[in-house]
């Protein structure tokens, strides 16, 4: 099932989680996308630090057109799949065709 | 000679959601946070203990601001009044685009409660840089590290004028902190937390250095060597401690971390 970002185009789950893949991968040194899963952790597994994790707001906002609120990034997302439900939640299912 | 162990807590912030705890050597830093907290037990010549460490709650405030309140204590019969010292603090930290700002009200006393500081500090720190192994660990060199900068203000409230020295009654004294982290391989980490004060008045400077490094034997059960050489506040009297022994501590997200020592100060 699609939902829609703020800015009208919609996503299925596995998109968006192959864009958060992306940018988790992009600001990670020596970081892939495809060698990250769900339940890699960002600090204990990748070495970010508490603040670094306020890095992906940007892109998510750029690429994702959601805005994320920076205490639940730094307070609840622990792992990939944490951001990746955190952005799903925040999509909008596809309201009925007028 | 000397020695027997200690040491350390395992704070666990499950069922708080958002809110959680954390102990370690203090809540200067997060990397602070990451030494341990130790207590020790010297019976080589007379019982004495050594008490370092802190705790720090936290969490978020609205949607973008969070507030910590922490403790901290280098304390114990080992160290003298003037190199003991107590702290407590009330922190705000907020996102600036870029940056993260940070407003603190700190209370700061000596082992005999002979001085008493009061300091509302500001302080900043970039939120990190892939290429210069700012805020997240580079793949080749294992390191990791982050600056904060930050001015004090502040107010001796007791203690002689002379006790207060270097900064007497009224002060202002600018820092630069850096924290370290270093993992040269799977279950060693190397922290460190380094400060140096420009104090305004009498333009001197004074520098503190804590470091430790743990190696994980077991479920989070750790050797580690700590060590803490310089002048920090209140007093800025010199004082340096070496610590090495077996820990234990849990995260407030469940991860394992190194902890502990036993004493050769």
């Amino acid at each position: 099932m699609k939902r829609v970002d703020d800015a009208g185009h919609e996503w299925e789950e596995a998109e968006v989680e192959a864009a958060i893949k992306e940018i988790v991968a992009a600001l990670t040194p020596g970081g892939t996308s495809g060698a990250l899963k769900r339940a890699t952790r960002l600090e204990a597994d990748l070495g970010w630090d508490k603040w670094y994790k306020l890095k992906v707001v940007k892109p998510v906002k750029k690429r994702l057109h959601e805005t994320l609120e920076d205490n639940v990034v730094l307070y609840e997302v622990k792992t990939v799949g944490d951001l990746v439900n955190y952005l799903w939640s925040r999509m909008d299912e596809p309201g009925p065709v007028p | 000679m000397v020695v027997v162990l200690l040491v350390a807590a395992a704070p666990q912030a499950q069922a708080q959601r958002r809110w959680g705890v954390e102990i370690g050597h203090s809540y200067s830093s997060a990397k602070a946070l990451h030494q341990p907290a130790t207590f020790t037990l010297n019976v080589a010549d007379s019982v004495t203990t050594d008490i370092q460490g802190g705790v720090l709650v936290g969490g978020p405030i609205g949607s973008s601001a969070s507030l910590e309140f922490g403790l901290r204590a280098l304390a114990g019969s080992a160290r003298s009044k003037a190199e003991s010292e107590y702290g407590a603090i009330v922190r705000g930290y907020a996102a600036l685009g870029e940056w993260v700002g940070a407003l603190s009200g700190e209370y700061e006393a000596d082992g005999g409660f002979d001085v008493q500081k009061g300091v509302l500090g500001a302080e900043v720190t970039p939120l990190g840089e892939m290429r210069w192994c700012l805020g997240v660990r580079c793949a080749r060199s294992r390191l990791q590290w982050r600056p904060w900068l930050g001015v004090g203000v502040g107010n001796s409230f007791r203690g002689a004028r002379e006790l207060a020295a270097p900064e007497g009654r009224t002060f202002v004294r600018v820092y630069l902190r850096g924290e370290v982290s270093w993992v040269p391989r799977e279950g060693v980490e190397l922290n460190l937390e380094a400060t140096g004060w420009y104090l305004a008045r009498g333009s001197e400077g004074r520098t503190n250095t804590t470091a430790s490094m743990a190696v994980d034997l077991w479920k989070g059960v750790s050797m580690t060597t700590k060590v803490q050489v310089g002048c920090p506040p209140p007093r800025f009297v010199y004082a340096r401690s070496l610590s090495v022994g077996l820990g234990f501590v849990l995260r407030r997200d469940g991860e394992a971390a190194a902890l502990g020592s036993a004493d050769s100060r």
